[in-house]
């Protein structure tokens, strides 16, 4: 084998114009690749920063009480069974060193919203909490009251609804709609600021903010009362120990609470899903191009074999036998496209962080529906990596199947032969 | 002497003022029990829906089969032919409605809009105020009754409606609340006429102080008292429609 890898590495230089062929095509071949799963992951990392944290704002752990999973599980409506001393087991729970925040999550219906005796329909409510640093950093306020929670009664609208529903600084509001338990429900509120998420998206138009407890009241719960809490740790606590350290908690003190970590949550997130599967969608156009060209490669492989048949011939000659000249040619095709691999991911990064400098962003919502937000993001994985090197990897492989078998068919008698 | 006087005095006085409270709670669920006999009774109905805005109209024709006080209704819709076969079920205070397309039931709330019209599902289908409210009176006008309901649970389809009766214990006006006290609906009964030997009106219009423009108005049509068996209401039903063979 360490014959076979010398063998191949002298192949290469001594035969640098014809590989250099091959190493350009595969350079430019992942380069592209690349960029279309840079683009992929962007689109990824934008939704999980705009519409997701505030649909779905992060959480390394997620707090029931046994009866609402247990109406969950068989399917019945659990939202009644809420955490009833929410404040209290805040407290206990931000005793724990490695717990950075306890949020309390209220979900909420859409709703309609009567402004200057116009009705606009499918609205959706964002609780803010106060001691929620995480969804306050996803947004800034460009117009109107500057804190980032408006005061009691107050809403944030997005700053589109200025152009597309006329809204106004102080314009009255009522939110028409219905409790999480199907009861009509309403709220009378003033518009105090305008917001702007740095990750936007047209889904995130129609959401408006509004105080934690106004909200928690619109839908029907009581002050101190939650469905659930949410709970975010400090960095490099690993969720998966917590959630053990919290279960014996909750025994100890025979509190009947449950708790989720990412892993073990049933609930997707279907915004990421959608983008999820636009990922496999990209990955596949890419390997088909990819294969696509490896035809071409197989061509250049096929004809610089075939002008080296004197060189096959003396390896002949000299003793060799057929699959030992196989992993020879087959090495020396890896390493090529391997290096030419590497080479379009370095330019590729090279290029995601010239187009991230760049910082284009668009109010264009067909542009953010595309990118996943305002912003296009290059992003970068290692699953992108681990594509490229996989589809490289099989290329060489039909590459080594469809041409060496014939190129190797060669006579000794080649090496001694004078060619015109 | 004076002290035992007094003391009689007091303890009948609580004994009066406490069973005046309870004949007059009483009273009130009375009241509302005997409303929902003459106006709700075990029947098969034929109605009809006008919603109507500034610029559009839609009408609805639909039959209804209800028992125990509208405590289970089937609604089977007649036109318009884009509801044809979405026919809905209300049954231990959940709403069904049937996808004709999947052959499935669906549970939906019962506070969504019944086809974008002033009516919701809850109001056509839960229409049971003794089950799902608690009743006391707020004032006695002479000839008809203020009766304020208040939610029994948190799933009723308004937090208070403050219900006008008249002394012949038909509906005049009914405001619907929300929890923060706002009124969301008004709904005015008219158009009083002998239906089955009992006068009651068979004409329901609602409006909402928030779009005045959007009214919608309910119509009895036809009535027909008829006992359904309890069999015929469940979701199996929608598709079957078993309520014919009765």
């Amino acid at each position: 084998m360490k014959l076979a890898l010398q063998i191949a590495f002298r192949n290469i230089s001594s035969h640098k114009r014809k590989n250099r062929i091959i190493f350009a095509v595969t350079t430019v071949l992942s380069f592209f690749m690349f960029l279309f799963l840079a683009f992929s992951d962007g689109e990824i990392e934008n939704i999980k920063n705009g519409v997701s944290s505030f649909y779905r704002p992060h959480w390394d752990l997620r707090v029931f009480t046994k009866e609402f999973i247990r109406l969950d599980d068989r399917g019945e409506n659990p939202w009644e069974e809420t955490i009833l001393n929410a404040d209290e087991l805040k407290k206990d729970l931000l005793a724990f060193p490695e717990i950075k925040e306890v949020i309390s999550y209220v979900p909420a219906n859409n709703v309609s919203l009567f402004i200057n005796g116009k009705k606009y329909l499918y609205f959706s409510p964002i609780a803010v909490e106060k001691n929620d640093s995480f969804i306050q950093s996803k947004y800034e306020i460009v117009e109107g009251n500057t804190e980032l929670i408006s005061e009691k009664n107050t809403i944030s609208l997005h700053y589109m609804m200025k152009k597309l529903i006329g809204a106004k600084i102080g314009d009255e509001i009522s939110i028409v709609g219905d409790t999480i338990f199907d009861q009509v429900t309403m709220a009378k509120v003033r518009v105090s600021s305008f917001y702007k998420p740095y990750f936007d998206n047209p889904n995130l138009a129609s959401s408006f903010l509004m105080p934690f407890e106004d909200l928690q009241n619109y839908v029907g719960y009581e002050q101190n009362e939650a469905p659930y809490l949410i709970i975010r740790l400090q960095p490099k606590v690993n969720p998966e120990k917590m959630q053990k350290q919290l279960i014996s908690w909750a025994e100890d003190t025979n509190k009947e609470l449950r708790f989720f970590t990412q892993k073990t949550s049933s609930r997707q997130d279907q915004w990421a899903m959608i983008y999820g599967m636009i990922r496999y969608i990209i990955i596949a156009m890419t390997l088909i191009t990819f294969f696509i060209a490896a035809f071409g490669m197989m061509n250049v492989v096929s004809v610089n074999l075939l002008e080296r048949a004197k060189e096959i011939g003396t390896y002949y000659c000299l003793g060799c036998e057929k699959p030992f000249l196989m992993a020879v040619y087959t090495i020396e095709i890896f390493l090529v496209n391997m290096i030419g691999g590497i080479a379009g991911i370095l330019l590729g990064q090279g290029a995601r962080l010239i187009v991230n400098a760049l910082k284009i962003t668009s109010e264009e919502p067909g542009f953010q529906i595309v990118v996943g937000s305002s912003v296009f993001y290059l992003g970068s994985s290692l699953s992108t990596v681990v594509w490229i090197i996989g589809g490289l990897a099989i290329i060489t492989i039909l590459t080594s199947l469809s041409t060496l078998g014939k190129a190797l068919k060669v006579s000794p008698v080649v090496a001694v032969q004078e060619l015109n | 002497m004076k002290n035992k006087i007094f003391k009689t005095i007091s303890i009948n006085l609580c004994i009066l003022s406490v069973s005046f409270a309870f004949l007059y709670g009483q009273s009130a669920e009375e009241i509302i029990k005997k409303m929902e006999e003459k106006m709700f009774p075990s029947s098969r109905s034929e109605m009809t829906l006008r919603f109507e805005t500034k610029t559009s109209q839609e009408d609805y024709v639909f039959t209804s089969f209800a028992r125990d006080t509208n405590q289970k209704i089937i609604v089977r819709f007649k036109s318009p032919a884009a509801m044809l076969g979405s026919d809905l079920l209300m049954l231990d205070r959940n709403v069904w409605l049937y996808d004709p397309k999947s052959g499935r039931e669906m549970k939906i709330p019962s506070n969504q809009s019944f086809g974008g019209t002033g009516f919701s599902y809850g109001d056509i289908l839960r229409l049971n105020y003794s089950d799902n409210y608690t009743a006391s009176i707020k004032e006695d006008l002479g000839d008809s009754w203020i009766v304020d309901l208040v939610a029994k649970q948190k799933d009723a389809p308004y937090h208070a409606i403050s219900l006008e009766i008249a002394k012949d214990f038909t509906p005049v006006l009914g405001r619907c609340f929300t929890r923060s006290g706002d009124l969301i609906k008004e709904m005015e009964y008219s158009n009083s006429k002998l239906i089955n030997g009992v006068l009651k009106p068979l004409t329901v219009r609602v409006t909402s102080p928030l779009d005045p423009s959007e009214v919608s108005t309910l119509t009895l049509v036809k009535e027909e008292k008829k006992e359904y068996p309890l069999s015929i209401f469940n979701k199996r039903n929608l598709s079957l429609k078993m309520e014919e063979n009765y």
